[in-house]
């Protein structure tokens, strides 16, 4: 209970008004979900009872990825800069360092990963709340484990202190992974041979961006999940001992 | 900015984008889901031709808000008139050594058209989809338009020779239905006993998101609780507020 103040405390002083782009990315998301393809899933569902297809979430999907992806960067960049002024201040005040690690992976990482997947299914909640069970999750938790990669490495970017690398790594990954996973996966010939071993590993660390593109490898659907979850975990959790044990703050 | 604030403002912005995404899927027009396969006949007489096409048995679900719709495009009837042959001197294509030309044509203008939902059992009992291709499509005609469930005219952009018809009619409810297509075409001569007419007829499946009361209620609700939190969050900071003072 008090870990959950200390982070609402401490957050409400280091983001201010920042914080409301989470609930205007969130509003995006969902609008951005009723362009997209919401119709045609749902209506999918009256003709052919059974699962939304997952070709019509991923759309959804996607959209929701880059407003969270900016989301997510321009919140990174927020803790660049403090930790280039104001850090040792805030760590001045009675909180462990853990706790404020924790609190810029809650802002950064947790909160943007759980909304850009409940975004896109609110609109489908308030049409009819039956379909949400209808909903393939594969696609949503691949889509939550790899941006928990992501968004993870953006706050490790951020440990350099400089707000113009946050951005620009931010925007490569959340605007150019996609592409740059297609072109990697094309000029090994993916999309027209017998799947490689790069596929596979492309598939396991990125499978929403590996999927969105269009790839395919031979496994078990809960491989990726498990490969970039951990990879995820790991990434996390060396951002919070880093910050722990080894960040200076001038 | 506590983080029940945020909270409030986020379900607020969720109750919001919900609603307007379904307004937006609304204005974005129908989904086309699929065709349906028809059989179609077309029939002369006088200066007049017939087009009639029934679809095989569909079947749709519920989904609360969507609207099914049978979407249907009739092109334009082509009206191939006998070609005249002249055993003494071939055409002069021939004499060169080509292809003869096709036999000419002539585009009748549409001058009515309506599609219609006739629930399955009937169907079934007038003989469709087959029936179409019966002797007497002006009596069929007749029989669909008296059974229909729901029907809707179809419209040309002028009216005019060469023109298509299209239009869409609301599927009422839930379950199996035929979809019947009658339009008439009419020509400016009396059409030969012996001309070949070609027509056809495209149907397939659409969907549009309807928002309604129940919608806008569900999101009524998640702003209500979103505007509570808020408030929640100033009488908390009121209360700090006057146990700092006391």
């Amino acid at each position: 209970m008090r870990l959950l103040e200390v982070l609402e405390e401490y957050l409400s002083v280091s983001l201010g008004r920042n914080v409301y782009a989470i609930p205007l990315g969130a509003f995006a998301a969902s609008l951005g979900a009723g362009l997209f393809g919401l119709g045609a899933a749902v209506s999918q569902v009256a003709l052919f009872p059974g699962k939304i297809p997952t070709n019509a979430l991923s759309v959804s999907l996607i959209f929701s990825h880059l407003i969270f992806g900016l989301v997510a960067f321009s919140l990174a960049g927020i803790l660049a800069g403090e930790l280039r002024s104001e850090a040792a201040f805030h760590l001045s005040l009675p909180i462990r360092r853990e706790e404020y690690a924790a609190a810029w992976l809650a802002a950064v990482a947790w909160v943007p990963v759980a909304l850009e997947v409940i975004s896109p299914l609110v609109p489908v909640a308030v049409l009819d709340p039956r379909l949400v069970t209808s909903v393939v999750v594969e696609p949503l938790v691949y889509r939550a484990v790899e941006d928990a990669l992501v968004f993870g490495t953006m706050l490790w970017v951020a440990l350099l202190k400089r707000k113009g690398f946050v951005t620009v790594y931010g925007l490569a990954v959340i605007l150019l992974l996609p592409m740059l996973v297609g072109i990697a996966l094309a000029t090994t010939g993916a999309f027209t041979g017998q799947p490689t071993p790069l596929v596979r590993v492309l598939r396991d660390v990125l499978p929403a961006s590996a999927s969105a593109v269009g790839a395919w490898a031979p496994g078990p659907w809960w491989e990726p999940i498990l490969v970039a979850g951990a990879l995820a975990a790991v990434t996390q959790a060396g951002f919070v001992a880093w910050v722990g044990r080894r960040l200076e703050v001038t | 900015m506590s983080a029940l604030r945020a909270a409030g403002a986020l379900t607020i912005c969720l109750a919001l984008g919900g609603f307007l995404a379904l307004v937006a899927a609304n204005k974005a027009g129908a989904s086309h889901l699929s065709p349906v396969d028809a059989r179609v006949g077309c029939y002369a007489s006088g200066d007049k031709v017939v087009v009639i096409a029934s679809s095989e048995e569909v079947e749709v679900g519920e989904v609360e808000g969507i609207r099914m719709l049978v979407g249907a495009s009739v092109p334009q009837v082509f009206v191939a008139l006998p070609q005249p042959t002249n055993y003494t001197t071939p055409p002069p294509t021939a004499q060169a050594g080509l292809m003869p030309p096709p036999p000419p044509t002539v585009g009748p203008r549409y001058v009515d058209g309506e599609v219609v939902l006739v629930d399955a059992r009937e169907g079934r009992a007038l003989g469709l989809p087959w029936a179409v291709l019966s002797d007497d499509p002006v009596r069929l005609a007749q029989r669909v338009e008296e059974l229909a469930a729901a029907s809707s005219q179809l419209e040309s952009p002028r009216w005019a020779p060469g023109d298509y018809l299209k239009g869409e009619v609301a599927v009422p409810s839930p379950g199996k239905w035929y979809a019947v297509v009658v339009a008439v075409a009419e020509a400016d001569s009396p059409i030969p006993a012996n001309a070949t007419v070609d027509c056809g007829v495209f149907l397939d499946l659409e969907a549009k998101v309807y928002p309604g009361l129940n919608q806008a209620l569900r999101s009524a609700y998640l702003a209500v609780a979103g505007i509570l939190l808020i408030l929640l969050d100033r009488v908390r900071s009121g209360r700090e507020e006057w146990s700092t003072r006391a």
